[in-house]
């Protein structure tokens, strides 16, 4: 066992580890072509919709429709579109990697050499995580925006309820969406740093990861496990329709944050206490 | 070594924190809603509090549950899941039969539904059904009655005659009687209510009860044990502050959960943001306008002699039904008899009823927990909360 003391270290050696943690996590070329990957759906949906003439209304994923007349409407498909398999897959990645993958190249215990307690790396690693969360949902947001201006015209955005609002508000509602996508993505997140400190194989915690937020979203799908659906990490993640409402409706944002909590407590605890009692080999 | 189990007991402590404070969470927050004492109050009083409450502005989040076992019909999808797409059934005819239209109804009328209502005061109103990703909306404001539908893009406009207030006040006093003047008082329409209920029905006032965290005064109406009826009680909970009735509940006769749930999850009694009730269609969207119902030319040569009496339980008939839907019966077991004439002609298609009804004595049957529907066989159909053995007796009396 390494000695876990608390003992005071340099000033500024945490903002130092964090900036080494994030440079490390965003300098990969995979983390970049993962990025990529995302700011690709909403340009081929924007493209498709622009070579061809368009859903009818109803049709396809919600908001479609809307995209011909208001290039905005490029973003909230391409979150919608993401959320289920996509923006989890890319997560699921990154938090599977943060110990597992140290694990895996034998750079753990000069990572625990530092003098750095085993709670504190654990936090950088979820930090880090955390921001790829944003990062991948402000790309597809950032895309859509982009290749939605580009393609189509923009213009006041009809909300859900009818109500017209002004393109200033508009942004402020997709920031709010992106947000909403990125604190969906929290609870993913830890679950996958959880994971991550049970195995010294990356890989298998990338994909148990996944494979965990794929089966939380099937396990929403089944009537029969009703009394389960207010508990998965999945439940809320469709929910940001309820802020393109007349007035906002906040009850999901709320729901869907402390749900994202109550996880990210869980396995942060979960996974700090299996990191801490466990014996660093590699 | 010897110290290693304790301090790997400890690690394990936040982890298992979180489910215990979620847990005593869950279990202590029930208790925490106090039940207030409120000064006892009759049945009368209560209806009393409920009518004058009419045009109270608020805003609120109403959930409805329905349990009524209704059947599936196919490419019907039990309650929508969040995030699915949106359901691609309204505009062109499906494959399967043109039931989508039906079926769709009929999802509303299944499984949990959410509305948000905004209530400005008289004539003012805003009803948002929400359904995942889509949003139908209602607005009333004075005599402009939007209806908007984002799953469509579609805005219905309607100018009616008169604002509903002043309707609904000529209403009520065309209905106690009085041709002109004053409109009865709540407490006139209460004692009146009760009155005319009172031969089918027993009034009882219950306390201690909360409805979205606020004290409710809950009135049960229980048919007396002669009515055959298929209605076990309604249970109506009103705000003790304000009036506004807060939850309805139906129980039906042979269930354990109520057949019918409507119960606001929130409310505040404060009037909305005005502006919620200027409603412009947005750009883009169709644009419809309608006649108000009754006053269109088409209107009413389509339902010549099959209007009103929709009701199919409670609600007397007032005589204002046309010929052809007749009211047989008073109190509980009233049964609505619609001619064959007046009967959708969805609802005869012969495919559909082998999907929903079961072949009875005398025709074809359509049950659910808290209404029967019966489709005879020369296609008259009788509907009423009531057994299957009254539909038939009222339909074998010609």
């Amino acid at each position: 066992m390494l000695p876990n003391s608390g003992a005071p270290h340099r000033a500024g050696s945490r903002g130092g580890l964090l900036a080494s943690e994030l440079a490390l996590v965003f300098r990969r070329r995979r983390t970049w072509a993962m990025l990529l990957a995302l700011g690709a759906v909403p340009v081929l949906i924007a493209l498709a919709v622009r070579l061809t003439s368009g859903p009818p209304a109803g049709r396809g994923p919600a908001f479609l429709d809307r995209v011909a007349g208001n290039g905005l409407f490029v973003a909230l498909v391409g979150m919608l579109v993401s959320i289920p398999l996509f923006l989890p897959l890319t997560v699921a990645v990154v938090a599977g990697d943060t110990i597992a993958g140290e694990a895996g190249n034998g750079t753990l215990r000069y990572l625990l050499l530092a003098p750095a307690s085993r709670a504190r790396l654990l936090l950088i690693k979820y930090a880090a995580a955390a921001a790829f969360c944003v990062a991948a949902t402000a790309m597809v947001a950032l895309c859509g925006v982009g290749i939605g201006l580009l393609l189509f015209p923009a213009g006041p955005v009809a909300l859900l309820s009818g109500d017209t609002i002004p393109l200033g508000e508009s942004f402020l509602r997709l920031g709010l969406v992106t947000a909403y996508a990125a604190v969906s993505l929290l609870g993913l997140a830890a679950v996958g740093l959880f994971v991550s400190t049970l195995t010294d194989v990356p890989v298998g915690a990338m994909a148990a990861t996944a494979v965990l937020s794929v089966a939380a979203q099937i396990m929403g799908q089944l009537p029969q496990l009703d009394w389960l659906h207010p508990w998965l990490f999945t439940e809320h993640w469709m929910g940001f329709a309820d802020l393109l409402r007349q007035p906002v409706l906040w009850d999901s944002f709320g729901e869907n944050a402390a749900l994202q909590a109550g996880y990210v407590l869980l396995f942060g605890g979960l996974a700090w206490a299996r990191f801490a009692t466990k014996d660093i080999l590699s | 070594m010897m110290a290693m189990k304790p301090v790997v007991l400890k690690k394990w402590m936040p982890a298992a924190a979180v489910p215990a404070i979620i847990a005593a969470y869950a279990l202590a927050s029930p208790l925490t809603a106090a039940a207030q004492d409120l000064p006892d109050k009759s049945p009368e009083q209560v209806i009393a509090m409920m009518a004058s409450s009419e045009g109270a502005a608020f805003s609120g989040h109403l959930r409805k549950t329905a349990n009524l076992g209704l059947p599936q019909l196919p490419g019907q999808d039990g309650h929508s899941q969040p995030g699915a797409p949106p359901s691609d059934a309204p505009t062109d005819a499906p494959p399967e039969g043109g039931y989508a239209h039906l079926a769709e109804k009929l999802a509303l009328l299944s499984g949990t539904h959410e509305a948000r209502v905004f209530s400005g005061g008289p004539d003012r109103m805003r009803v948002q059904v929400m359904d995942g990703t889509d949003e139908e909306n209602y607005i009333l404001n004075g005599t402009s009655y939007w209806r908007y539908s984002s799953a469509e893009n579609t805005a219905v406009h309607t100018t009616l005659p008169q604002p509903p207030s002043e309707a609904k006040q000529e209403a009520k006093r065309h209905w106690y009687g009085e041709s002109a003047g004053e409109p009865p008082t709540p407490e006139q329409i209460a004692g009146k209510l009760v009155d005319e209920a009172e031969p089918s029905t027993n009034f009882t006032v219950e306390e201690g009860e909360t409805v979205a965290g606020r004290a409710v005064y809950t009135l049960r109406l229980t048919p007396k044990p002669e009515e055959q009826t298929l209605v076990a009680d309604v249970a109506i909970g009103v705000d003790a502050e304000t009036g506004v009735p807060l939850a309805v509940t139906v129980g039906a006769v042979d269930q354990a959960d109520p057949a019918l749930d409507l119960e606001y999850t929130s409310f505040t009694p404060q009037a909305p943001d005005a502006a919620l009730f200027d409603f412009e269609p947005p750009a883009g969207a169709t644009v419809e306008e309608r006649p108000a119902p009754g006053t269109g030319p088409e209107d009413g040569d389509r339902k010549h002699g099959c209007g009103a009496g929709e009701g199919a339980n409670g609600e007397p008939s007032d005589g204002t039904a046309g010929q052809g839907v007749v009211m047989d019966g008073e109190g509980w077991d009233t049964v609505v008899r619609v001619p064959s004439e007046c009967v959708p002609a969805e609802l005869k298609d012969p495919a559909l009823l082998g999907q929903l009804a079961t072949e009875v004595d005398g025709g074809r049957l359509l049950h659910t927990s808290l209404v029967n529907v019966l489709v005879a066989d020369d296609g008259r159909v009788f509907a009423g909360s009531v057994p299957t053995e009254r539909l038939q007796a009222v339909a074998g009396q010609e």
